[in-house]
């Protein structure tokens, strides 16, 4: 089935010269540690913790309602650091998933309601099945689809994952379309 | 992406007889025709396709991996819930060996689970120091592993079996030169074991069965072990299990039990960390002309691949454009989108399929009688707006609704026969290919254009009911 | 005021200050320990929209001490009733917790998603494992072979098929390959697996087919033992403390679970408390002989349902095994049935090599109770006569009992002279037959039908 076209209330949303759809009523804290790198949704209710620690987001991702993004820490004898997160491109993050990890990868689809905990590193072309939770430091190679609590590998991806991937986001980027008058053109 | 489209709405028929999604189809070049994954040989390269351990993502040769049973030497699974263990430092006082006084901090490691909290401190597995945990003669990295204590009685019976195995070989192949019909007194135990000797000894009753007796001119002498001694005493069941409370915590499950299953631990404080186990990459290649399909690179880690046949990248994919409303016994016009994968113009056609092959279809479509022709596909379409050259196909909107980039639309006139199930139907897809394959670049031919029919079969959904 | 009084209060004043920090401090710890702490205040100013509510939040906090500390004042002085000040304490405490996790809840990630204990898994390791023999027809079997062969290869192996073909195939059966793992060639053997118990004596590595005996008892019997008791008597309680009877929910029990109970709680008990109960529960004897039972427990289901699982189910569930049906079967009697069945000469030796396989002999206890339960029959007149055997001795094989048959495969597997001792696909394509022991059978028939029809001539 060929994705359907998704509306949103255009004033709600934010267009950057990028062409980043950036909702204003998701909460990006430490908004100058976050770089999103264009095409890219983040929609309603999302929460991406720039405060912690820089976060990279590729093109064309997708952040689906209420989902969390926020680096992860590490605890140290003399206390916490938080390191970076960076998630490639093409990456689609369905709702309700809580994203932790210290890397993902390109091409990578996590389900909804997912929870990826700490410093899980997800390589490129992997999926993460709904209501998975990885448990903290879990490694996810590429094709591989890891799914269960905690989280294991299930079963494998077809050898044409990225380009699948790169149609369904790039899909859905063009599907994601505004109705009602929009603001000005944020910069 | 397989996991979030519906994918299996639109199949397509594979050469062996079996209806898979485009993305698990593979298309040979060199016979040209689709092949899945069942119908495909899946191999392991040597030397090239190495296990590798999904945790440290590092590579182990095959013959390596073999000497440790597919396992990663460093990385662990919790023994309680399979996810993989993390090494945890503490630091402990150690006695200055110089001073015995005086203590000095010490790093130590110990493993434990993100998930279940399990650690290895439950199970009374003292920590590591640094130093054993790094440079360390052991393979498993400073951590010992459990022994199986009967496996040195197990290897012994196997050399004991093995030894009459190759005498038996080695008379049996005497016996072809000397011609010597004798009455072979054949060694004891493997000969007498299975069905086929029940089976051979009925039609040759002349074997005899007895224990093994040397011949003189026979140099190996097999060294007789001693059989297992039968007992009478058993343990009986403890006391306490009648009068102390069951503690479910304590008893480890099935599947906990299962994840070592030579020593299958009944008590949850008896189980170990096990070694977690390799995954490998595999290459692709076709049964009948035994070319390569799929060929991934050596690095586990990487995405790409040296040589990749899937179908998606080379034959036009079908999909359903929107969900319709179809109703029973009425014409319904369905859209569908082809999208050209191929950087070349293609032709397609769609044929009706002979009603007699197809078991599939329940209800008529009416399919579009006219070639179509699609474009080709291009990377930096995205960038335009995507409406210029459109005009030079001259589309007749009444088979082609919209045209963009390399997709279309095409309407097909479902009337469903069905009420109850899905509406299913079915056509032949005729496409032009161009195969690169034959003509080398050196050679400035045109390639060779070749037509492909396929069988598709989509699954519409259900019948409006009113 | 007096000047105890004064004391009085100022004690009181301390105590709800350290309440108040208290409170303050778990919230605090409760960020921390999930990874938030308070932003530096740089930070706080630099942003927006959330950070504003930090600012509201830390001055509204502000405020509230301040009103908190004058009206304590006003409370003290007026009333000095301790009870206000738990009532206050109590307040600010909600508050605080209502603020945090109404507002910031998705800030927040819950740290129980990640504690779980060691016999509580959401998930079972594959939740949709296909049975090799779960299937239709031939097209069923065969996909599902492939899977097995699939696995078997790339999941478990990780090599190339080519490189290890299957040329041949070799039937044999598990009674006689777990022979191989105790080196002897002898031997009394009883498969008691899933859903039947097998006994087959070997005689010098030939099964004597004759004294075969068979009994419809493993651990299917011994779960659906245990699921007629639940059904019967026992209570789930549910999340919110109501209590019903299984039977009114028996979506709760499925067969994993059925499992579970049987592995880990059950056990076989001894021959004299077995006496008992079955004097009571087959001879229907009054319950009130029956020994005292062991310790129940309470079996926690999903979804916070907890099972309430009695001490007497766990003893007498097994006893399924050794209860004797119509038939006066068992599977302590089919093991005497078919040394019986063996030629005289070879009894004895049967008797004291007796190796016991498969899963379900893994129950503690089995094993003692099958030799007493031995020794007990021999006592009925009905074996006596029959039997003149004194003594009862069984092995202890080299591995767990329920891949015993698997090693002893794998030893032949191993040799090189499995070829000549297999089908290979060439003679299996000659003839499209495999040999089996119905195929014996055949053929000796087809013999003694050969031989009468001479005769009759």
């Amino acid at each position: 089935m060929e994705l359907q076209d998704e509306f949103y209330n255009n004033p709600e949303y934010i267009e950057t010269a990028s062409g980043n759809k950036v909702s204003r009523q998701s909460v990006l804290c430490g908004s100058q540690n976050i770089v999103i790198n264009g095409k890219t949704i983040i929609m309603t209710d999302c929460v991406i913790r720039g405060d912690l620690a820089n976060v990279r987001i590729g093109r064309h991702c997708v952040i689906s309602k209420r989902a969390v993004i926020r680096p992860p820490f590490k605890k140290f004898s003399k206390g916490v650091a938080f390191f970076p997160l960076h998630i490639g491109d093409h990456v689609f993050v369905e709702e309700d998933s809580i994203v932790n990890a210290a890397q993902v990868g390109s091409f990578v689809h996590i389900g909804k309601n997912c929870v990826i905990g700490r410093r899980c590193v997800l390589k490129d072309c992997c999926a993460i099945a709904d209501n998975t939770v990885l448990p903290p430091e879990t490694v996810v190679p590429p094709f591989t689809v890891f799914s269960g609590s905690p989280g294991s590998f299930t079963s494998e991806l077809p050898e044409c994952t990225q380009d699948m991937m790169i149609d369904v986001t790039m899909n859905y980027y063009q599907h994601f379309k505004p109705i009602g008058k929009g603001k000005e053109r944020h910069k | 992406m397989a996991t979030f489209l519906d994918v299996d709405l639109v199949k397509y028929l594979c050469s062996c007889g079996k209806k898979r999604p485009v993305c698990r189809l593979y298309l040979c070049r060199h016979c040209l025709k689709l092949r899945c994954g069942d119908c495909v040989l899946h191999e392991v390269r040597k030397l090239v396709d190495t296990p590798y351990c999904p945790n440290c993502l590092e590579n182990m040769p095959s013959a390596e991996a073999k000497l440790k049973k597919n396992r990663c030497s460093n990385c662990f699974d919790c023994p309680s819930c399979s996810h993989t263990l993390a090494t945890r430092a503490t630091s402990q006082m150690v006695s200055n060996p110089e001073d015995p006084n005086k203590s000095t901090p010490k790093k130590m490691y110990y493993m434990a689970c993100g998930f279940c909290r399990w650690t290895t401190r439950d199970v009374n597995i003292a920590d590591k120091s640094v130093g054993k945990f790094y440079v360390s003669s052991n393979s498993s990295g400073g951590w010992e592993d459990l022994e199986n204590p009967d496996a040195k009685r197990i290897f012994s019976l196997l050399e004991q079996y093995q030894q009459i195995a190759q005498k038996e070989k080695a008379e049996k192949e005497r016996k072809k030169y000397v011609r010597r019909r004798s009455y072979m007194t054949y060694a004891a135990s493997i000969d007498k074991y299975g069905l086929t000797s029940v089976a051979a000894k009925r039609k040759s009753l002349s074997t005899n069965v007895s224990n093994i007796s040397l011949k003189e001119n026979e140099e190996a002498v097999i060294t007789q072990l001693k059989p297992a001694e039968p007992t009478g005493e058993f343990e009986p069941l403890p006391e306490d299990v009648f009068t102390q409370p069951l503690l479910l915590d304590k008893i480890s499950t099935i599947s906990q039990r299962h994840a070592t299953p030579e020593f299958q631990p009944s008590e949850t404080t008896s189980m170990y960390p096990v070694h977690k186990h390799l995954l490998i990459r595999r290459s692709l290649r076709c049964k009948e002309c035994e070319h390569n399909l799929c060929k991934p690179e050596f690095n586990p880690i990487s995405i790409k691949f040296k040589i990749q046949l899937v179908a998606l990248l080379h034959i036009p994919e079908i999909r359903i454009f929107a969900p319709t409303d179809l109703v029973f016994k009425k014409e319904t016009k369905v859209i569908l989108t082809v999208c050209n994968p191929a950087a070349y113009n293609t032709t397609i056609e769609l044929k009706k399929m002979d009603p007699e092959s197809d078991d599939f279809s329940n209800s008529k479509a009416e399919l579009p009688k006219k070639e179509i022709i699609l474009s080709r596909r291009d990377d930096a379409a995205i960038y335009d707006d995507g409406s210029q050259g459109q005009e030079a196909f001259k589309d007749d909107h009444n088979i082609v609704p919209f045209r963009k980039a390399n997709k279309i639309g095409v309407i097909v006139k479902v009337t469903p026969q069905v009420q109850k199930e899905n509406v299913k139907i079915s056509f032949i897809l005729r496409h032009d290919h161009r195969n690169t394959t034959i003509s080398l670049p050196s050679e400035n031919q045109e390639p060779q254009i070749v037509w492909l029919e396929h069988k598709v079969f989509i699954d519409l959904g259900p019948v409006k009911q009113k | 005021m007096s000047c105890s009084q004064v004391q009085k209060v100022l004690c009181l004043f301390k105590k709800c200050l350290y309440l108040f920090l208290t409170s303050c401090y778990q919230v605090a710890y409760t960020l921390f320990m999930n990874g938030d702490f308070f932003l530096p205040p740089a930070m706080i100013f630099t942003e927006t929209k959330t950070h504003l509510f930090f600012v509201c939040f830390i001055l509204f906090v502000l405020l509230f001490i301040y009103l908190f500390i004058y009206l304590l004042y006003l409370l003290i002085n007026y009333y000095c009733l301790w009870y206000y000040y738990l009532f206050i304490y109590l307040f600010i405490y909600l508050f605080i917790y209502l603020f945090i996790y109404s507002k910031f809840s998705n800030l927040l990630i819950s740290f129980d998603h990640f504690i779980g204990d060691s016999t509580r898994r959401t998930t079972p390791i594959n939740p949709d494992v296909v049975k090799l023999w779960e299937f239709n027809d031939v097209e069923d079997l065969l996909e599902n072979l492939k899977d097995f062969l699939f696995n078997l290869y790339f999941r478990q192996l990780l090599i190339n098929p080519k490189d290890r073909r299957a040329l041949s195939v070799l039937f044999a059966a598990g009674h006689l390959t777990s022979l191989l793992t105790l080196g002897t060639n002898t031997g009394l053997v009883m498969d008691i697996g899933y859903t039947e118990a097998l006994v087959v004596p070997v005689y010098e590595g030939i099964p004597v087919l004759k004294a075969l005996q068979s009994a419809p008892l493993g651990g299917q019997s011994i779960e659906r033992r245990i699921e007629e008791q639940l059904k019967n008597s026992c209570k789930i309680t549910m999340e919110n403390g109501e209590e019903k009877q299984v039977s009114a929910l028996p979506e709760c029990l499925n067969q994993q679970i059925l499992e579970d109970i049987k592995v880990r709680c059950c056990f076989v008990t001894n021959i004299n408390r077995a006496k008992s109960i079955h004097n009571v529960t087959v001879y229907g004897e009054d319950s009130s002989k029956l020994p005292k039972p062991p310790h129940g427990l309470e079996y926690p289901l999903d979804g916070g349902k907890v099972l309430h699982i009695p001490g007497s189910l766990r003893e007498n569930s097994c006893e399924v095994l050794f209860e004797q049906d119509n038939e006066e079967k068992s599977i302590s009697t089919i093991l005497l049935d078919a040394i019986i069945k063996c030629p005289i000469d070879m009894r004895k030796e049967m008797a004291q090599s007796i190796v016991i396989i498969g899963g379900t002999s893994m129950l503690p206890g089995f094993q003692h109770r099958i030799i007493s339960e031995l020794y007990d029959l021999m006592k009925k007149p009905k074996y006596q006569q029959e039997l003149s055997v004194k003594k009862f001795k069984m092995y202890k094989l080299p591995a767990k009992e329920n891949y015993a048959a698997w090693l002893g495969g794998a030893l032949v597997g191993a040799l090189e002279t499995l070829p000549s001792r297999s089908i290979t696909r060439d003679s299996f394509n000659q003839n499209e037959k495999l040999t089996d022991w119905c195929c014996v059978a055949e053929e000796s028939e087809a013999e003694k039908a050969e031989k009468t029809t001479a005769k009759t001539r």
